[in-house]
């Protein structure tokens, strides 16, 4: 246990080391987020007659955020094949997702609470869902895009097409998730059953997800 | 095998068409239209079971990888890809008759179209990489995850009110009872077309697997007569 | 890797059994029945043409690749990251880190003692400690495949293995690399080396092997052949052997 904690925050170490050197992830998908939020409020759609309107924008900004942040995610890691090596000895599947799992999860809730915040202060939105209930549902929305994602990008950076088709590869497979969210927001009384849908969809990709790894990755 | 597939196959397809428009009735309601739904819900339960081939070949291909079960998937991809794009026409001529739109954001409807950009994704990723493992192994896993998004489809049926009629439930058949009998054998033929397809297509990426092999055999040959002729 | 014993490291056993194996990537047997015995001390050439299989049977060994047919039994106490160091084609380095960050990052992962003094020691047995604090972006190549050697013998593995490690190093490199493979040797480590320089893998050996098309045609201790002819043309040579039997 001691040992898998430890090269998960070797893991986690470099991963952000890496970011901090390069910012590569977050100023860009922080810039593309806030861009969509310009866009939406220039639009004038009248949103004070919806009342989950800030939901439906949350995720279309995480979409677009989430692409940005799992095309450069693995870089890094397929570049002059350090995956291959890692996976050959000291680091399993297991750890290796773990621990990009708490990279891109972190940054995309950072980037969720920056986007909650400029609905409210920017835009004048009212939420009206309980904090609480709104953050477990994005945690387990995320958990599943998260672990969907990342095999996805995996696949896109072995493919031709890389990063370019990432949001092809992503956007159809996570469509079902956002859209549980998005009805776990809009009626609160359901969203107990929904979160249990999501958490088992989460237990599904999360499980098959080192095992397919190890099969994209290698052999 | 594939000519009495094939016999087979047209005598079902034969007998469909008489059935779709010489025995069964014209609905009421609809008109004539509704005879698009005889080709509309086979095509439908044609690409869920090509689908579900897909998954299975490429669950299959992880456990145990083999060219055979590979060359399934992909023609089983090829097939699902076809019946869907058919199933969403049909479906949008169908709702451009009774709801007056061609496209309405039913989850039915919105999961299909998920399901048909998913196959559709398959084609790209399938012919973005180079043939051999990496190819198979990728399309594998897509091929996995891209059917998670199955469930759902039939989950979002029971979870969100669906404008989608319910034409057959498990309590009772509210159709006509020539109408069923021409779904049935509609379901027939089509099914088999499904599975003749599936099958056609097989034996010619078999084909075209053992034609690069026998170049590549060629090439071979010529590399050690070019070593004697040192 | 499927099917791996452990037992502990005995003089009279070999370090790396490997018998039968075979590969196959995609539809293609990219290996094809390859049996050997590594032992302690001992340093095995592997020749052979483009898309012979050399880098496959590395990344074999390595645990990159599970044979689809056969077992590598590994003579050590733990088939730990430990026991085996892998310079491979690409430099299995973060390119956005430096040197030292990186190899930090991979002593941490190995669980290596001490792992300051064993950096700085390898920087300057490697000629690199003026590159400590360079990003690895912006190193030669050769410079680079000189930091993927550190990473590789980091923590003093029993097992190295080395593919086309001497190309891209310049005559310095080759030289540490031909000091460091000897240290090896005394210290009673096993070596698997592949290279394109003939003489260069011939003098190092004590065991050879030819691959062609995947196949081991020729196997066994160095001196048991005829090095001079090895050296003009080793297929040739290898390919008489195995018509003389």
């Amino acid at each position: 246990m001691f040992r898998f904690l430890r090269n998960i925050y070797t893991l986690l170490a470099k991963d952000w080391r890496s970011e901090i050197r390069s910012l590569q992830i977050l100023p860009p998908a922080i810039v593309l987020a806030l861009a969509a939020i310009v866009l939406f409020y220039f639009s004038k759609i009248d949103f004070s007659h919806s009342p989950t309107a800030w939901a439906a924008i949350l995720w279309i900004v995480s979409l677009l955020a989430l692409v940005v942040i799992l095309d450069r995610a693995l870089v890094t890691d397929t570049r002059n094949a350090v995956l291959e090596a890692l996976l050959a000895a000291p680091v399993t599947p297991n750890q290796f997702l773990f621990a990009k799992l708490l990279f891109t999860g972190s940054m995309l809730m950072g980037l969720q609470v920056i986007v909650l915040l400029s609905l409210t202060q920017m835009m004048n939105l009212t939420i009206s869902s309980p904090m609480g209930s709104i953050f477990l549902t994005l945690t387990l929305t995320d958990l599943g895009l998260i672990a969907m994602g990342l095999l996805c990008s995996l696949i896109a950076q072995f493919s031709r097409h890389r990063g370019a088709f990432l949001a092809g590869f992503l956007w159809p497979v996570a469509l079902p998730l956002v859209l549980l969210a998005m009805m776990a927001i809009d009626d609160p009384a359901r969203s107990e059953n929904i979160w249990l849908i999501l958490a088992g969809f989460d237990i599904v990709l999360l499980g098959i997800s080192p095992g397919l790894l190890k099969v994209i990755a290698g052999k | 095998m594939t000519l009495p597939l094939i016999i087979l196959d047209f005598v079902l397809m034969t007998a469909a068409f008489v059935m779709i428009f010489f025995y069964a009735p014209i609905d009421a309601v609809m008109g004539p239209t509704q005879k698009i739904f005889y080709i509309h819900l086979p095509g439908a339960l044609a690409s869920f079971f090509s689908t579900f081939i897909l998954f299975l070949a490429s669950l299959k291909y992880l456990v145990k990888p083999s060219p055979q079960v590979d060359r399934l998937a992909w023609a089983a991809a090829d097939t699902a890809w076809l019946f869907c794009t058919l199933t969403l026409i049909t479906g949008m001529l169908w709702a451009r008759q009774a709801w007056m739109v061609w496209w309405t954001w039913d989850p039915r409807l919105t999961s299909f179209l998920v399901l048909w950009c998913v196959l559709s994704l398959y084609h790209v990723l399938r012919r973005s990489l180079p043939p051999g493992s990496l190819q198979s192994r990728l399309a594998a896993v897509f091929g996995l995850i891209g059917f998670l998004d199955v469930p759902l489809v039939f989950l979002c049926i029971y979870w969100w009110q669906s404008l989608h009629p319910a034409v057959i439930t498990s309590r009772e058949i509210r159709i006509d009872i020539s109408m069923f009998h021409t779904l049935i054998i509609a379901v027939l033929a089509v099914l088999g077309l499904a599975i003749l397809l599936i099958h056609l297509r097989v034996k010619l990426l078999t084909m075209e697997s053992r034609l690069s092999e026998l170049i590549r055999i060629a090439g071979d040959t010529q590399d050690l007569s070019d070593g004697r002729k040192k | 890797m499927n099917e791996t014993t452990y037992s502990d490291i005995d003089g009279g056993k070999p370090w790396v059994q490997v018998k039968n194996v075979s590969v196959q990537l995609g539809f293609r047997h990219v290996l094809r029945d390859i049996s050997f015995d590594l032992f302690a001390g001992r340093i095995l050439t592997i020749l052979g043409p483009n898309a012979a299989g050399k880098t496959t049977l590395l990344r074999t060994l390595a645990g990159a690749i599970a044979p689809d047919q056969g077992h590598i039994y590994y003579n050590t106490r733990d088939f730990a990251p430990s026991t085996i160091g892998w310079v491979g084609h690409q430099s299995f380095l973060y390119d956005e880190l430096t040197v030292k960050e990186n190899l930090r990052f991979w002593a941490d992962l190995q669980n290596v003692k001490n792992p300051a003094r064993r950096i700085e020691e390898l920087l300057v047995q490697m000629g690199l400690r003026l590159f400590a604090d360079e990003r690895i972006d912006i190193l030669s190549f050769g410079m680079a495949r000189r930091v993927s050697i550190c990473r590789a013998i980091l923590s003093n593995p029993g097992i190295l293995l080395l593919d086309e490690a001497f190309s891209g190093l310049d005559q310095t490199g080759v030289g540490f690399l031909l000091k460091l493979i000897h240290t090896y040797k005394n210290s009673n480590a096993a070596v698997v080396l592949t290279c394109h320089q003939v003489p260069l893998g011939l003098g190092v050996a004590t065991d050879l092997m030819v691959l062609y098309k995947g196949k081991s045609i020729l196997s066994g201790p160095a001196d048991r052949f005829d090095l001079q002819a090895i050296g003009k043309d080793y297929l040739s040579y290898a390919q008489s052997q195995a018509g003389g039997k």
